[in-house]
């Protein structure tokens, strides 16, 4: 179960459907939910279920309506017939106890001759023989199975298929039941077309007895008069069988039976018995049971607020019996497994999936992105580019060697701008003062020779040639009185010129 | 019926031989969807990042490649003003027969042309490079006023190539503006390239 401080409960009687779901709060049991509908006509028959899919939507409809989500549910048994029967084990207790079970059915006239489905409680009281009890209730197999079918089709997955008294004792149990020591509690529960009469002898469960009122039903006085006959039958049995004439009795009737009034029922009791008489009816749920007051809701079955009490283990009895059939627990075992297994490969499949989906779609953006690069990239090849880069390297070194080459041979070459310096040495040749000879001296200067008229006229001269920009240098190298002709002086002037750096 | 026990799973078997199963169903179907893919996108991813370094590269080539290409244009640029400076053969033979008229041009009058003997630089081409420098001299002598001498002079710088004046003399027992005699060297390069003659 999702939620197991919920549960629900729901019983199927012969006139109507009840459910109630219930919450386990710290405070105490709280009812959330209860409601009820009516068994569609020709639904059932003889207590049996005639019309799974009818009975089915009415259930369906009534949790809709109720807005009751839960579908795990304990369920009451709807079949006819009913074995409910304390049994008194051997004294060798049997090894397989179904199968004892299973042979003491077998000699029960109600399910001779039938398969039956099956379950015991042992009881803590033994029998007067000292002998150990067990409580057994049986029922057709193929019934429960068209119960199984029912409430497969109503969405209804069941947890327990149980007995109503016990659901209903359950229910009653820590108000009704438990410490009640100074006498015998008979309890008879009106549940449709049926009446589970049970006695609690010194607040253990002493005796019971399930008895088909279908003949009765329809007919109310017939059958409370009827109920009377068979309480009566078993306070009688008591007071001879059991020798407990001497003791007190109390009876509480559980009406399950919507068409017997919970007054007329008490009425009737205290009439009949002289007895305190209690009755518990779906509008005293909160008198009868220990589920806290909901103002909001005023009624509920008892028996199936037992039901879904059995889930919460909140009941104070422990009488309790499943009549699902192991195949139907191993059909719901493999249901659930081959649901979780398909779940697990859809989930496993739709990862795939997606993931497929997801990768794909990188895919796609990769291609897309890729051959954007591959437009934007360059088209040239890098072998190419580098190839390329190696014959550029390799003409930047033959180019430059050649220039380095060419460039050597005009090392240590100078060139003179002769034009200017004629010029220029014409231009700043004083008026006393000729030359006679320009000889250039190796490759660096020029040596000018003449006469002067006097030694100042030199060295004005050398001085001129001096600004000049053609002329590094020009000093005057040698003076002499010229012996040919007098007042005049040979003279030579050493000159460094400037070479052209233009070439 | 022993037989059937013994085949009949356990609820943990069965869960374990389930799981076990769509664990294998599962891989098969990602190693046969999605494996592929997943390869594809790994490849894609390192295509990209080899993509993006080659395309990196091409670009620093590049960059490179212009730089020497300009730098190859610069070196060619300037062996062209260098080879600019050297007279073609053709060239040298039509400078020499033209220095009479230019000194006659200015008023000069040449006395002697001496051509000398021509010789190797020490440049020279590689195994497959035919270019080779020679070096023509020719000695002048002639006979001029100073303004004409000068006018020679600039006559000769006017050539674009690369014309050498050594050994130059002058001499007069005149004054300065009678006739002098003055000789000089002059040396100009020859170039023997294929290359220099195909722009020719």
């Amino acid at each position: 179960m999702l939620n197991p401080r919920i549960s629900l409960g729901i019983d199927i009687s012969e006139h109507r459907i009840s459910v109630a779901l219930i919450k386990q709060t710290k405070a105490g049991l709280k009812l959330l939910k209860a409601g009820e509908a009516p068994v569609p006509q020709g639904a059932m028959t003889d207590g049996n279920i005639a019309n799974p899919a009818l009975l089915a939507a009415a259930l369906r409809s009534l949790l809709k309506r109720k807005r009751i989500g839960l579908r795990q549910a304990a369920v009451s048994l709807v079949a006819r017939p009913v074995l409910i029967q304390i049994v008194d084990l051997p004294e060798d207790p049997p090894g397989n106890m179904s199968q004892f079970i299973r042979g003491e059915i077998r000699h029960s006239p109600v399910l001779a001759g039938k398969e039956s489905q099956h379950d015991y409680r042992r009881l803590q009281r033994p029998s007067r023989d000292g002998l150990e009890r067990i409580l057994v209730g049986a029922s057709d197999r193929d019934k429960v199975a068209d119960m199984l079918r029912m409430l497969s089709l109503a969405g209804v997955e069941p947890t327990t298929i149980e007995l109503p008294f016990m659901a209903a004792t359950r229910a009653i149990h820590a108000e009704k039941i438990a410490n009640r020591f100074n006498a015998n509690l008979l309890i008879a529960l009106l549940h449709g077309a049926e009446m589970t009469l049970c006695v609690y002898r010194k607040d253990e469960l002493d005796f019971v007895r399930y008895v088909n009122l279908s003949n009765e039903v329809n007919d109310t006085d017939r059958y409370m008069r009827r109920s009377e006959q068979e309480i009566n039958a078993v306070i009688q049995y008591y007071d001879m069988e059991v020798s407990a004439a001497g003791d007190k009795w109390e009876i509480l009737a559980v009406i399950e039976n919507p068409t017997i009034a919970p007054n007329d029922a008490e009425f009737v009791l205290q009439k009949g018995f002289g007895l305190d008489a209690n009755v518990c009816s779906p509008a005293g749920v909160y008198a009868c049971t220990r589920i806290a007051r909901n103002d909001k809701i005023d009624a509920c079955s008892i028996t199936a607020a037992g039901l879904a009490m059995r889930n919460l283990n909140a009941g104070g009895s422990d009488l309790a019996v499943n009549l699902i059939p192991a195949e139907a627990e191993e059909a719901k075992a493999a249901k659930k497994f081959v649901l979780l297994t398909a779940n697990l490969a859809a989930a496993v499949v739709l990862f795939i999936f997606l993931t497929a989906g997801f990768v794909r779609m990188q895919v796609g953006r990769t291609q897309t992105m890729m051959e954007r690069r591959k437009m934007d990239s360059p088209k040239d090849s890098i072998e190419q580019l580098l190839a390329q880069q190696r014959r550029v390297n390799h003409q930047i070194s033959y180019l430059s060697d050649k220039k380095t080459r060419m460039g050597e041979i005009f090392k240590g070459e100078q060139i003179y701008n002769w034009p200017e310096i004629l010029d220029e040495i014409r231009k700043n040749i004083p008026a006393t003062l000729y030359i006679t000879k320009l000889t250039t001296l190796g490759g660096e200067g020029l040596v000018i020779e003449g006469n002067a008229l006097s030694f100042k006229s030199i060295h004005v001269f050398a001085e001129l040639l001096e600004r000049s920009a053609c002329v590094q240098s020009a000093v005057v190298a040698q003076t002499q009185k010229n012996s040919q002709v007098n007042s005049m002086v040979a003279y030579s002037i050493a000159c460094t010129l400037s070479t052209n750096q233009e070439l | 019926m022993a037989k059937s026990k013994v085949l009949k799973l356990n609820p943990t078997s069965k869960v374990l031989v389930s799981l076990s199963s769509i664990i294998i169903a599962a891989m098969a179907a990602y190693n046969w969807t999605v494996g592929p893919q997943t390869s594809y996108l790994r490849a894609a991813h390192l295509y990209e990042v080899m993509v993006g370094d080659a395309g990196q590269m091409t670009r620093v080539i590049k960059t490179q490649m212009n730089a020497k290409t300009q730098t190859v244009e610069n070196l060619n640029a300037e062996i062209g003003r260098i080879q600019n400076s050297f007279f073609t053969p053709k060239q040298a033979n039509e400078f020499f027969l033209d220095l009479e008229p230019i000194a006659h041009q200015c008023d000069c009058t040449v006395d002697k042309l001496v051509f000398l003997a021509s010789e190797s630089v020490a440049y020279k081409g590689g195994q497959d490079d035919s270019c080779s420098i020679n070096v023509k001299r020719s000695a002048i002598s002639f006979t001029g006023v100073y303004p004409n001498i000068i006018k020679f002079l600039q006559r000769l710088s006017n050539y674009s190539q690369r014309i050498v004046i050594n050994d130059l003399h002058i001499e007069s027992n005149d004054l300065i503006d009678g006739e002098l005699s003055c000789q000089m060297t002059i040396t100009i390069y020859l170039i023997e390239d294929k290359e220099f003659k195909g722009d020719e």
